[in-house]
């Protein structure tokens, strides 16, 4: 299988996918962390010195909430958890996303 | 919010961090651990699994999984880091910290110093068992004056009290030794059997005085060496029991020696035991006692029963003891006078706000430095420091100037020993023993502790709660308005701090000038003194050869070349006793009531003008006065003519107020007593205490009075030398078995007597001299430190055409303002604290304006010096560099 290439998260693109894998479950730091490399198909690895003070940032403005909860391995951990300010962070970002996408895209595929 | 309300907040927050790393710990751990588990499985061994999660995670300090293991450790290894970088920091700038180092040296030293005093004079535990339960006792005039006691009272009183256990009776007296070569003078102690036994003096060989060694009214044949006396008479040697040394005349047998030390009443070298004579007359009192409670009894219990004495005694007795009464007094307070007591009192709260005053000093030193630092502090917590961690470490910082400063205190406390022993020992006797000990130390660490912590608290405090951000982005050197204020709180405590030393200074000096221009109404200059003590056996106490063998002195002395007058009397000048006693005008002599309370003194011929003392009115006491031969058989005979004494004018003025007293006639202690004739009057003399006013005194010839003991008082031409060993030979001619002790100029007793106040003023105006300049380089410094900060802003001034009065003027105010309130302060606080001097001073009130108003116009004065000269360098500043300089 060829080297897959690793990219570094833009800014701001962290956000928007912790608010994603959240909205389908409450999950601890590692679980993100794990789905973000799955999902991506390896594309992204997360560097953890950027995904926890995400985390707390996101906190404090108010899109997460935090609770220690067990695991199923019997183990105690952080379980994150979208709010309904998240829920709609993560729609209007999702939006802006398409929308920034979609323009670098068309400028792009003009040829000169 | 409320500064307690932020208080909470501040711990609040403190505490919540705390639990919030914890959690994050937990968590960064809990990732670690899944993520071992994940490369465990997929084949990697555990520990580098471990290792490779750990590498994954990446990240900042904050997240390591070490510092979770070592939190135990991490205690210890903090603060050793603090110390290292406090040690550094030291290093980097030595200026700094050598001054820092050397306020804080001063005060711990002025502290130490103090307290060593304090321990010397006043802590030191007296060398006998339970010496609280050991008590002084004196009988009292109806007046209250305190009276020694006489050998009936005291027998009548040691025999009706309840609540002692023992009492014994003491007199002290320079004794003749004679042995090998030279009459040796000592200084012996009568005592009574008791004595030793109450005390609970244990002998160092042989025995102590017991019933039986005492013939009733008499000395016994047994004396008690003092150990000192021991080493040098006999070198030590432990045969000396039962050998015979002849003290005073009489052969006296050797039955033991005293224990070695630091016995507060043992200056003596010998003890004879002695017992009282009841047929001695009741009203003369020439007694100690001392005495030891009763277990279970105390000093008021005491007090009790001996009023219920001293009011049998006084019903019994009505003629000698109607209105009188006994005193007891904790015996320590005797041995250290309260004016002692108070002194070192003094002392040692003038160090301490010495030590305040510095710890000032370094706060604002480390104030201006810790506001230039901001910007490391702010990146320190950018990184992670915590704030009490910061806090900490500024505390440790200034705790290592701190002990710096306490070794150099230690060292100039130790310097100083030496000249404080020297100057104090004449007015403090035990302050010979003043040395630095473990007691001195501790005083020393808990000191600098306090200093350390005093002086790094405020600027570590106010560093850290300024916040940070801002300050990684401004300049450094700008002073923020707290900063400001807490400085000048600082400054002007040091100012309150000096005006109270410096207030306390100005007035002891004063008492030491005052003193010094007392006229003890005799001339001390060009007087030779010495005490003699002719052997009591050869010349007992009231017998005619007394007269005959100080007339052969006297005539032998006159003759030498120099010598312009001589004459002997019954006080060592301004050592004592002090005898007591009363007279009546003879025509109103009828009842107690009529008789005054006098001293008297009991004078040689050629005594008054040997001491320069001029006659007011009539004539001194001569040769023919003092005739013996003349009075007393004639008085045997039931017909004695008066007997001739001179009188001091305030008593002449007090018995016959309109009428010369010369001619007129006295009686002696009572209705009925001897009958004296007045001669001769003069002023007042104080010969016993400087500070007291003299009361009436009268002067009896001691040809018929009889006291063997005398100071001979030798007045020489100036410029004459080499009398002493004349004046001995002079003695010795007449009797070669009376023992010559040193002869000392007069001048020197009189300058001892001032050497308590020289002392006090000496070591409380050297403090406070250190106080002021202190006080100035902190003027100096924050007048300094504002200028500089605010260069822009008097750029601008001067830009805009501000002359140099118009920069200067109002930065000399802003300082002279701060002094202001200081000395306010300042003066607020000397005026409660002087109240704790007044015990001491003399001739000047505590609250004395002038002093006062001197100390503001110094501190004024100094101020104004001070502010001045950076002021000047601030108007001087170039507007252009002033106004792009950051």
């Amino acid at each position: 299988m060829p080297k897959k290439q690793r990219t570094d998260l833009l800014q701001g693109t962290l956000e928007l996918l912790v608010l994603k894998i959240l909205s389908l479950e409450p999950m601890h730091g590692w679980g993100i962390s794990e789905r973000i490399q799955e999902w991506s198909e390896d594309v992204f690895l997360v560097n953890q010195g950027s995904l926890y003070p995400a985390l707390q940032r996101m906190k404090r403005r108010g899109w997460l909430r935090s609770e220690w909860r067990t695991t199923p391995a019997n183990r105690r951990a952080r379980y994150y958890e979208l709010t309904a300010e998240g829920e709609a962070q993560l729609a209007q970002e999702h939006e802006l996303w398409r929308r920034s996408a979609g323009a670098v895209e068309k400028i792009l595929q003009v040829s000169t | 919010m409320s500064w307690y309300g932020s208080l909470v907040a501040r711990v609040r927050a403190l505490l919540r961090r705390e639990r919030e790393d914890a959690e994050l710990d937990a968590e960064i751990r809990f990732h670690l651990d899944m993520e071992t588990e994940k490369l465990v499985r997929r084949g990697f061994g555990p520990s580098e699994a471990r290792r490779r999660a750990m590498v994954a995670f990446g990240g900042v300090d904050r997240f390591t999984e070490q510092s979770r293991e070592e939190r135990g450790a991490r205690v210890l290894t903090d603060f050793a880091q603090d110390l290292r970088f406090g040690l550094r920091q030291v290093r980097k700038r030595p200026a700094f910290s050598m001054i820092t180092a050397l306020t804080v040296g001063l005060g711990v030293g002025a502290t130490v110093l103090g307290f060593a005093i304090a321990d010397a004079v006043v802590l030191q535990p007296l060398p006998y068992p339970h010496p609280d339960r050991l008590v002084r006792i004196q009988e009292e005039n109806p007046e209250g004056d305190p009276y020694s006691l006489s050998a009936a009272n005291f027998l009548d009183m040691a025999a009706a009290t309840r609540s002692l256990s023992g009492v014994a009776a003491f007199s002290t007296r320079r004794m003749a030794v004679l042995g090998a070569g030279e009459p040796l003078q000592v200084r012996g102690m009568m005592v009574t059997p008791d004595y030793f036994r109450m005390l609970g003096a244990s002998p160092v060989l042989g025995r102590v005085f017991r019933d039986g060694d005492a013939p009733v009214g008499a000395e016994g044949v047994t004396v008690v060496l003092g150990h000192g006396l021991w080493e040098r008479l006999y070198g030590a040697d432990p045969d000396v029991l039962g050998t015979t040394i002849d003290v005073d005349g009489m052969g006296r047998t050797v039955i033991g020696v005293a224990p070695a030390g630091a016995w507060p009443l043992a200056d003596e070298e010998l003890w004879l035991c002695f017992g009282p004579d009841p047929a001695f007359p009741r009203g003369d009192h020439r007694l100690e006692a001392v005495g030891r409670l009763a277990s279970g009894a105390t000093l008021a219990d005491l007090g009790a029963d001996l009023e219920s004495v001293a009011h049998d005694l006084g019903d019994t007795y009505p003629d000698t003891n109607a209105g009188w009464g006994f005193r007891a007094r904790s015996f320590p307070d005797w041995l250290v006078p309260p004016g002692a007591r108070r002194a070192v009192g003094i002392l040692v709260g003038a160090g301490a706000l010495l030590l305040l005053l510095c710890s000032a000093s370094v706060a604002t030193l480390l104030l201006a430095r810790a506001t230039a630092r901001q910007r490391e502090v702010s990146l320190r917590s950018a990184l992670g420091a915590g704030r009490f961690r910061i806090v900490r470490q500024l505390l440790v910082e200034s705790s290592v100037l701190a002990a710096a400063g306490a070794v150099v205190g230690l060292l100039l406390a130790g310097g100083l020993l030496p000249a404080i022993r020297a100057l104090g020992s004449s007015a403090l006797p035990r302050l010979a023993e003043i040395r630095l000990d473990g007691a001195a130390l501790a005083c020393a660490v808990v000191a600098t502790t306090g200093a350390g912590v005093l002086s790094g608290l405020a600027p570590a405090l106010h560093v850290v709660r300024r916040g940070f951000a801002h300050s990684l982005q401004g300049a450094g050197r700008v002073a923020s308005v707290a900063g400001l204020r807490t400085h000048g709180a600082l400054v002007t405590c040091q100012i309150a701090l000096a005006v109270v030393l410096l207030v306390g200074a100005g007035l002891l000096a004063t008492t030491f000038v005052r003193l010094g221009q007392v006229d003890p109404g005799f001339r001390a200059q060009g007087v030779l003194a010495v005490h003699l003590s002719p052997s009591a056996a050869r010349y007992p106490a009231g017998q005619r050869p007394v007269g005959i063998f100080y007339r052969d002195v006297l005539e032998r002395v006159r003759a030498l070349p120099g010598v312009v007058a001589a004459g002997a009397y019954n006080v060592s000048p301004f050592r004592g006793p002090r005898p007591a006693n009363r007279v009546a005008a003879s025509e109103r002599a009828t009842s107690p009531d009529d008789f005054v309370e006098i001293q008297w003194r009991a004078v040689t011929s050629g005594f008054f003008e040997a001491m320069g003392i001029p006659l007011v009115q009539g004539r001194a006491l001569d040769e023919d006065d003092n005739a013996w031969d003349a009075f007393v058989p004639a008085a045997q005979a039931g017909n004695p003519p008066p007997l001739p004494v001179v009188l001091t004018t305030d008593l002449a003025r007090r018995l016959w107020p309109a009428t010369e007293a010369v001619g007129k006639h006295l009686r002696w202690n009572q209705p009925g007593g001897g009958d004296l004739e007045v001669v001769g009057v003069v002023d007042p003399i104080r010969d016993v205490e400087l500070s007291v006013e003299p009361g009436p005194m009268v002067f009896l010839p001691n040809g018929l009075v009889g006291m063997p003991e005398l100071t001979l008082l030798v007045r020489t031409r100036p410029g004459t030398a080499g009398l002493a060993s004349e004046v001995r030979r002079a003695v010795w001619e007449v009797d070669e078995d009376t023992p010559v002790p040193e002869i000392a100029p007069l001048e020197g007793a009189l300058r001892a007597e001032r050497a308590g106040a020289r002392l006090n003023a000496a070591l409380v105006g050297g403090l406070s001299a250190v106080a002021l300049l202190l006080a100035a380089l902190s003027l100096y410094g924050i007048v300094s430190f504002s200028t500089r900060s605010r260069t822009r802003e008097i750029g601008i001034r001067v830009a805009l055409g501000a002359t140099g009065r118009s920069v200067v003027a109002p930065i000399v105010a802003g300082a002279l303002r701060l002094v202001l309130l200081g000395s306010v302060v300042g003066i607020a606080g000397a005026l409660l604290l002087s109240r704790i001097l007044a015990g001491v001073l003399f001739g000047v009130e505590a609250t004395n304006p002038g002093t006062y108003v001197l100390v503001v116009i110094t501190l004024a004065f100094a101020a104004l010096l001070a502010s001045y000269l950076p002021a000047r360098r601030a108007a001087r500043v170039d507007p252009a560099r002033a106004l792009v300089s950051d």
